[in-house]
């Protein structure tokens, strides 16, 4: 008879496991000692934490979300026994990614009435997030990508930057991320309540730019009915982020030049000052200090915005960032268009390694927003590459197949350093550069990949010119 | 060496981005001295990192942490060793003994290899203490 209850008792567990594990939503339960007892597979993968792991351990150090040590949902339920639903939160997943998911929480009760734990239910919901990040353009200093040395430098000061009031000149090509970086100095800043307003430029013919900076009064020229507030009054207390700053005529540089000196403005039409408390961020793919050489940007409103300046580097020049960016455009995509691409294919790797990028990170997202609209399947294959990309295809092919008619990865890096050696004139030093590693690396892969060097190298041609 | 341990109940703090308490140690000749305790928990990242660098911390020993504010911290110059759970006696025991890197004081689903914050710390913090 007991063996029978057992046996029932084990069907029935087993039967509790294979619901639980065909819901989407991460369910786990814990005992009084708050140490999990269960624990679902779709809380496996929202976590990354394997079920193995998890039972019998704390639910904090498994769980790991910003509300463990103040405001528990599951202490809360059982210890006034109401139930929380739907609470927003964010977990630590392994990787250091916060990770935002709804939770519910219940008590478990024994037939008794005894309370013996809880359960906790959780739904991820970091695509609501990505697409309202996209919709806010909410971006800060977790948004910017890269592990070259000299934006890593930019990163360590970052902080600092934003802390103080200071006017930021921002400088890089188009495409580099001039506006990411402006938002993420704003929303990292004591500013980041108040408003973030960008304007550019070079969008607006002078006179509209002018009425779009200071506003106007009612009655200013024809049409001017009512007043207009104009980015200043509007970024009161806020960031104001001037871009392409190096396009504004010069009658417009003497009006800005007087805002930032004396911190007051009119708009047009108007006979009283207005005081403007806005922090300027402006930003420009122009070198302002040749325009100021040449006399097309006066050289006083230069120096007060070049206080603090950043030089951002263009994607050609950190071609370590091309994977990480390119990893994270495709979880970027995956969000927005529901997808499951995963990775690139090596050739589109290697092809994508080596090429330019006269548009920076703006390209390079482009590009793979155009792949992922021809790609079914969980991997971007050369032919999803814009056309000019696919017209390389042939070319290579022949290139991956040089040695020993092998597509392994190591004929491939070798066959990528071949290349590029011969592309910087076998200078290893340039090359090193030009494929975005150190040089000893470069030095060990040249010795473990067996690559021969001509006689006469990078070296030697300076000596023998 | 200054070493900072963000803690609760005794134990480590879970999530050091909403850790509300961090108690400072000084480690000299393998033996911990409690230096200073403050609350962090209001301050934002930037306020943290500004406080810990004030403090003197050389080494942050924590749970985990998001790679933002692990970013930050590294930034200000300052290690990290994330992902360690446990008591905080036994925790700084094996920090004076060097043996912290011990995969008895990971969090659950931890492994080196699939947490790069702390892979990345362990390989810059080897030989330090």
């Amino acid at each position: 008879m007991k063996n029978n209850f057992s046996g029932k008792a084990q069907r029935l567990d087993a039967s509790t496991d294979i619901i639980l594990n065909s819901i989407n939503d991460g369910v786990f339960t814990v005992d009084k000692d708050w140490k999990i007892t269960s624990f679902n597979r779709a809380a496996e993968q929202i976590t990354g934490v394997p079920r193995t792991e998890a039972i019998g351990k704390p639910c904090c150090d498994v769980f790991k979300a910003s509300i463990c040590e103040n405001g528990c949902a599951l202490h809360h339920t059982i210890i006034t026994g109401q139930p929380i639903k739907n609470k927003r939160i964010y977990i630590i997943t392994a990787d250091g990614t916060k990770k935002w998911i709804d939770i519910s929480t219940a008590f478990l009760r024994e037939a008794d009435g005894q309370i013996v734990g809880g359960v906790e239910t959780f739904r991820d919901i970091s695509q609501v997030e990505e697409l309202k990040k996209e919709l806010q353009a909410n971006y800060t200093f977790s948004d910017i990508i890269s592990k070259n040395h000299k934006m890593r430098r930019i990163f360590a000061i970052m902080p600092e930057i934003a802390n103080s009031s200071s006017t930021v000149l921002i400088e890089g090509e188009s495409g580099t991320g001039k506006e990411l970086f402006a938002r993420a100095i704003h929303n990292l800043s004591p500013r980041k309540k108040k408003p973030f307003i960008a304007i550019n430029c070079a969008a607006l013919p002078d006179t509209l730019l002018e009425s779009e900076l200071f506003g106007y009064k009612a009655g200013a020229f024809t049409d001017a009915k009512k007043d207009k507030p104009g980015r200043f009054a509007q970024a009161n207390r806020g960031t104001l982020f001037l871009d392409e700053i190096g396009d504004i005529s010069q009658a417009l540089q003497v009006r800005l030049l007087r805002v930032l000196q004396e911190k007051i403005y009119e708009p047009l039409g108007s006979v009283e000052s207005q005081h403007a408390d806005v922090r300027i961020i402006a930003a420009t793919n122009k070198n302002l200090h040749d325009l100021v050489k040449k006399n097309i940007f006066r050289s006083d409103l230069f120096y007060r915005i070049n206080v603090i300046r950043l030089q951002l580097i263009p994607l050609r020049e950190r071609k370590e960032d091309i994977p990480l960016l390119i990893d994270h455009f495709i979880h970027h995509f995956n969000s927005i268009t529901g997808k499951a691409v995963t990775n690139v294919a090596p050739s589109v790797l290697s092809t994508l390694m080596h090429y330019d990028f006269p548009g920076n990170v703006r390209e390079l997202e482009n590009i793979i927003e155009h792949a992922f609209v021809l790609c079914s399947s969980d991997t971007i294959l050369l032919k999803h590459l814009p056309a000019e990309f696919a017209l390389q295809e042939s070319d290579t092919t022949d290139y991956t197949a040089i040695s020993d008619g092998k597509h392994t990865f190591k004929a491939m890096e070798k066959n990528i350093i071949i290349e590029a050696l011969k592309k910087n004139h076998w200078n290893r030093c340039t090359t090193a550069k030009y494929l975005g590693i150190h040089k000893s690396t470069l030095f060990r892969k040249i010795k473990s990949l067996n690559i021969h060097l001509p006689s006469n190298d990078g070296r030697s041609k300076t000596n023998n010119p | 060496m200054i070493v900072g341990i963000a803690t609760a109940q005794n134990r480590i703090s879970p999530v050091f981005d909403c850790a509300g308490h961090i108690t400072i140690y000084r480690i000299e000749n393998g033996i911990p001295q409690i230096k200073q305790e403050c609350d962090i928990q209001t301050a934002s990242y930037i306020a943290k990192v500004t406080a810990l660098n004030k403090l003197c911390v050389d080494k942050i020993i924590c749970g985990a942490i998001s790679r933002e504010f692990h970013s930050m911290l590294i930034a200000g110059g300052i290690e990290v060793t994330p992902w360690i759970s446990g008591n905080v006696e036994d925790i700084l025991r094996a920090v004076c003994d060097n043996t912290i890197a011990d995969k008895r004081f990971l969090m659950p689903g931890c492994s080196r290899n699939r947490c790069r914050c702390r892979r990345q710390s362990l390989k810059h913090n080897k030989n330090t203490i």
